[in-house]
């Protein structure tokens, strides 16, 4: 009886373990640190932000819009109908353009149906890419920097401190204090632009808010 | 431009091509506007017509990334301003039918779309070469392109014929008594703007009506108007009419002709008035009821009669007669209270019908372009086109049919949003008909350029390939400037309207003795021990072609709240004779030909004789499961649109039939109980937890404005991604619609209509017992739903004291019939099984606008509800609690449900017991 109870002590124990492993991956699967998917073609960040060229030159949509595009092959070909034309990796993207086959990535940041996101909102009150992406211009290729569950975006929605990164020039939202542009040089552009531009450009926020944590801001 | 604003300038010119790459103004008119895509969430609003019965109906459509959902009615300068029908709402989505997806057919075998009409076009030179005649059968479209092609082709070569036939035969009856009477050419349509009464013969203007949405956007507009119904059914005008009197069939005319006697009494008419007594004489006319006396006497030139067009010639010219008597003594009223619509098409096409059905052994090779004569109710035609070979048979349909089955060529065709059309409107202007999509299928060809492409291959005058550059071309005539033009094609226009509504008619013409003799010899003698079943064709399912749209199936009827079946409705007198238990199958015998159909009766609601609502259902279950034993056919039943009735027997079965009924009726002493003002105390009970009442969304009902159409449930239903549950589910009382409409018998015999949905409660006793707290309340005092975090426990729905949650017993992709996921609304989560929901305000339309306004800087916003927007007499107003109810007066007028339970909801309702 007691080499039979000890045996179902050590069973349970073997159970609750693979449990516990089960749970332990559940949580690692569910927040994706460090999470880097192949991508078919090996699109550098780090290379292209030594050009200072900035976030939101490829990823404009994520100004106005709720989602942040992925570029379109058209946009690489602004820079490399005459950049690098020769290179191997460019010889892939102009064919994608001139066969009209799109180029295909693997998503890195992937929201659940459920939930509503937008890049507009967050960058209209001054949140800067790196505060949920990382320092995406010093990376090669991208990997999830940030816990994105639930828990981490009510967390900064509560104690914004916590997470908020000043902006910076790469990101492109922000008019920098030392750069040519004042505010006053606005009413120069904005006769040149077509209309509706203006209002994309965004001023630097004076003071951090907490936002809101109601549950139908996220999920209708 | 610098760079970033080149990108710009790409992506959002990328944009526009790829939702429409043919819109026309993009290719003609090189100032395409910014404002033209509202850059915000790629939404794209386009101003489409809706081709309905002979005349468009004018829709905005919205598209989200090339799918084109959303459905508003406003902003159009149409004459039917801000009412969509129901039949737009549902065959938006006759788009995305997988049955639609197929290949053409040559012989039995899938071929591309140029090696099919390389087939077509070569049968047709052969049978030119023949010498022998060709007939196109279509629909009768009032496009004014389209006339100018057809008679292109018609003028070059005799042999080709083009007959369209419009799917009802309203017009006929209506013409006919405009020719008896007027000798002309005429279709009169009353205008009701400024009519304080309406005597209604058995028209349903309400509902299953063409000219729908012309009357009930002027009726939204004056609700202070009485109506009098005289009706052989029971409709949605009956419903809501100020009294309803049902009378058989062949009493129309007898009614019709004793309010003649006294209109022409009153009117001081004596030559017409001794006219009317000698040739009358000695037949019993029925006396009028007391209520209409007063109003015939009193308010002559504001009376309006109304007919309906399927009721025969002679009840027609009764109608013309009592709407000229009653103005005659102020004819300028008269002048503004009559609208043309030009027939001359009409009757040309008519008469093309009548010689082919003469001589149809001249005729060689048909072509059926988007007609059926499967579908349509006419059986003379059938008969005739059984006789061909499959040889000689060409169609060019949306789906695979019957017809395309017994035909050696089959091409499909293409949705109305996938092409560019005119249509012509009442006023003569000329509005568009604009592609909103690509077309799905890259096999298929649109009706016009099919026949575009006819006149080029006989007569090649034309400059260009491309079928839309051919119909610019056509109205670039009539314009000096293509800027002017294109401005008005953004707002949905070819051309601005022309001609003045107003016609003279020279009634002293009018021969009053004839006419009095024709309608004599129109009276017949009823006959007795004949039974007769009233058919009516289905406006909203086009008696029909639209019945395989799972969304206008599911649709409670409005009246009866029967969905998905076609049951005849049986009188309760007639059921105790012959002992017809409700909810069984019947038997119907006429001739040798016999069917079965489920039945209910109607206990509450007075009708002399059974009447069936056409739907024809049972065709499409025929097609799509073809070896279904099951599905009856009443094609016998139909012989003549015009015929109305065909006399039969009824037999009772022993099988019993369960109808899907969504209906709840409630009495009116036990809603004057539960629909009651708040109470004064309430407020001040809870005063120190609730948030500042002013921010709070709030909804106000009004009940005296509402009639019934149930829209609201249609248009809440496709907006939220709410699932089509069928037929089984409805049966087990799982329906998951988030709006229910509960009538309300009033002391007059009148139906009131109350929606109820989730009043959104301050205190909401749901929220409470939620274990997880998947409900909770927003600061604007929307009682919201986490679906992600709903475990099913159901104590919410137990605990309401509304029942307005709904338990999702299967997934959405389950429980959706015919379920796409194109289809759906990408705003709103589809939810999974096993998770409650409610009405949610249409909190992601709350938050779009919120997230739009601040980005532009906006502070004050208001949002329209889906079912506000759709409303046609416009009985639902939302907003914040502070611009709705404006001072603490407004607040006591209106009423709540179960206040006594202190929940304190923030829907209102607007009630008066009194008038009741």
């Amino acid at each position: 009886m007691k080499i039979w109870k000890s045996k179902s002590i050590a069973l349970i124990l073997i159970f609750s373990l693979c449990f516990l492993n089960f749970f332990l991956l559940l949580n690692y699967l569910r927040n994706g640190i460090g999470f880097q998917p192949k991508q078919n073609i090996s699109f550098s960040h780090k290379l292209h932000s030594k050009y200072k060229i900035k976030c939101l030159f490829c990823h404009d949509q994520a100004e106005t819009q709720s989602f942040a595009n992925i570029p379109t092959t058209k946009t690489c070909m602004i820079c490399h109908i005459a950049l690098r034309t020769e290179s191997p990796l460019i010889k892939s993207v102009i064919t994608s353009y001139d066969s009209l086959i799109l180029l295909s990535y693997q998503k890195v940041y992937d929201l659940p149906d459920y939930v509503r996101f937008s890049h507009s909102l967050h960058l209209r009150s001054g949140i800067d890419c790196a505060t949920c992406h990382g320092l995406v211009d010093q990376m090669d290729s991208l990997y999830q920097v940030r816990n994105i569950t639930m828990g981490w975006c009510v967390d900064c929605h509560k104690n914004p401190e916590k997470y908020l990164i000043p902006p910076r020039q790469i990101s492109g939202i922000f008019y920098p204090s030392d750069t040519i542009f004042n505010l006053t040089n606005l009413q120069f552009f904005s006769s040149s632009l077509p209309s509706g531009t203006l209002q994309t450009f965004l001023p630097i926020p004076k003071k951090i808010n907490k936002a809101s944590v109601e549950c139908s801001i996220c999920h209708n | 431009m610098n760079r970033r604003d080149f990108t710009k300038f790409l992506t959002t010119s990328s944009l526009l091509l790829g939702v429409s790459c043919h819109r026309p103004e993009i290719f003609h008119f090189t100032n395409v506007k910014q404002e033209h895509s509202t850059s915000y969430e790629n939404i794209i609003k386009y101003c489409t017509n809706f081709h309905f019965a002979n005349f468009p109906i004018g829709i905005f459509v919205e598209t989200y990334e090339k799918l084109p959902f959303r459905i508003t009615g406003d902003k159009i300068n149409f004459f039917n301003k801000g009412v969509v029908p129901k039949s737009a709402l549902g065959s938006i989505y006759n788009l995305y039918d997988k049955h639609r997806l197929s290949k053409p057919v040559v012989n039995g075998k899938e071929t591309s779309l140029n090696e099919a009409l390389e087939h077509i076009f070569a049968k047709i030179e052969k049978n030119l070469a023949q010498d022998k005649m060709i007939a196109v059968f279509m629909p009768l479209i009032n496009s004014p392109f389209l006339k100018f092609k057809i008679s292109q082709i018609e003028n070059f070569t005799d042999k080709i014929i083009f007959i369209g036939i419009p799917p009802f035969d309203f017009f006929s009856s209506q013409h006919q008594a405009n020719y008896i009477s007027l000798k002309k050419n005429l279709y009169l349509l009353n205008d009701i703007t400024k009519a304080t009464t309406i005597i209604n013969f058995g028209r349903d203007f309400l509902e299953h009506d063409p000219f729908y949405p012309f009357f009930v956007s002027r009726l939204s507009d004056n609700r202070n108007l009485k109506i009098f119904t005289f009706e052989d059914t029971y409709s949605l005008t009956g419903a809501n009419s100020d009294v309803r009197i049902p009378i058989r069939l062949n009493d129309y005319l007898m009614f019709g002709l004793s309010f003649l006697k006294k209109l022409l009494q009153t009117s001081n008419q004596k030559n017409f008035y001794e006219n009317f007594i000698d040739t009358f004489n000695g037949i019993e006319l029925p006396t009028i009821p007391e209520n209409i006396l007063p109003h015939l006497e009193y308010q002559l030139p504001n009376i309006h009669f109304l007919c309906n067009d399927y009721l025969p010639p002679s009840m027609q010219v009764i109608n013309l007669l009592l709407n000229f008597f009653s103005k005659i003594n102020s004819p300028k009223s008269l002048k503004e209270k009559l609208i043309s619509l030009d027939l001359q098409y009409y009757t040309q096409n008519k008469q093309k019908l009548e010689k082919f059905l003469k001589y149809p052994d001249e005729f060689n090779l048909l072509i059926f372009l988007d007609y059926d004569p499967y579908f349509y109710i006419n059986s003379s035609l059938l008969k005739q086109v059984g006789e061909f070979s499959p040889e000689n048979l060409i169609t060019l349909s949306l789906y695979k049919s019957k017809l395309s089955e017994n035909s050696g060529i089959f091409i499909p065709l293409q949705h109305y949003l996938e092409y560019w059309l005119d249509l012509e409107n009442l006023d003569k202007s000329v509005c568009s008909q604009q592609q909103i999509v690509l077309p799905f299928n890259t096999h298929s060809i649109s009706l016009p350029e099919f026949i575009c492409l006819i006149s080029n291959k006989i007569e090649p005058n034309a400059t260009t390939n491309i079928y839309s550059d051919e119909l610019i071309d056509f109205y670039k005539k009539f314009y000096n400037d293509t800027s002017e033009l294109s401005e008005n094609i953004r707002n949905g226009l070819f051309l601005t309207s022309a001609k003045s509504l107003e016609i003279e008619i020279d009634f002293k013409a009018l021969n009053v003795q004839s006419i009095f003799n024709f309608l004599k010899s129109e009276i017949i003698s009823p006959t007795k021990n004949t039974l007769s079943i009233r058919i009516i064709p289905e406006q909203d399912t086009y008696a029909g072609m639209y019945s395989n749209n799972v969304y206008l199936k599911e649709l409670p009827s409005s009246v009866e709240g029967v969905s998905w079946d076609t049951p005849i409705f049986i009188p309760s007198q007639l059921a105790q004779e012959k002992e017809i238990i409700n909810y069984s199958k019947i038997k119907i015998l006429s001739g040798s030909n016999s069917t079965t159909l489920p039945c209910v009766v109607l206990a509450n609601i007075t009708i002399h004789s059974p009447f069936l609502i056409y739907r024809n259902n049972y065709y499409f279950e025929q097609f799509f499961h073809r070896n279904n034993p099951k599905a009856a056919n009443f094609d016998f039943l139909i012989p003549n649109i015009s015929e109305l009735t065909i006399n039969c027997e009824i037999q009772p079965t022993n099988d019993k039939f369960e109808v899907a009924k969504l209906n709840r009726t409630i009495a009116l002493e036990e809603i004057s109980q539960k629909l009651a003002p708040l109470i004064e105390n309430s407020t001040q009970m809870y005063s120190n937890k609730i948030q500042p009442p002013g921010n709070k969304w709030t909804m106000i009902i009004d009940v005296d404005k509402c009639i019934g159409c149930n829209l609201c449930i249609l248009a809440c239903q496709i907006e939220n991604n709410i699932p089509v549950v069928g037929k089984e589910q409805i049966l087990q009382k799982r329906d998951l619609y988030w709006i229910n409409v509960i009538q309300l018998k009033t002391r007059n015999g009148k139906r009131k209509f109350i929606p109820i949905l989730c009043q959104h409660c301050d205190y909401a006793p749901c929220e409470s017992v939620c274990p997880v707290g998947a409900t909770s309340h927003t600061t604007d005092g929307i009682n919201e739903m986490t679906y992600s975090r709903c475990i099913g426990s159901r104590f919410c729905m137990a605990n309401c004291p509304y029942n307005v949650r709904r338990f999702n017993f299967k997934g959405a992709e389950d429980t959706h019939i015919n379920f796409e996921p194109k289809m759906t609304n990408p705003f709103v989560t589809l939810r999974s099984r096993g998770i409650t929901e409610k009405c949610s305000f249409c909190i992601h339309r709350i938050n779009f606008e919120r997230t739009k306004s601040s980005l532009f800087g906006i502070k004050d916003f208001s949002v329209t509800t889906a079912c506000q927007e759709i409303c046609p007499v416009s009985a639902i107003t939302f907003g914040r609690k502070s611009n709705i109810l404006i001072g603490s007066e407004k607040i006591k007028d209106l009423k709540v449900l179960l206040p006594n339970l202190n929940t304190l909801p923030n829907v209102f309702y607007k009630i008066e017991y009194e008038n009741l």
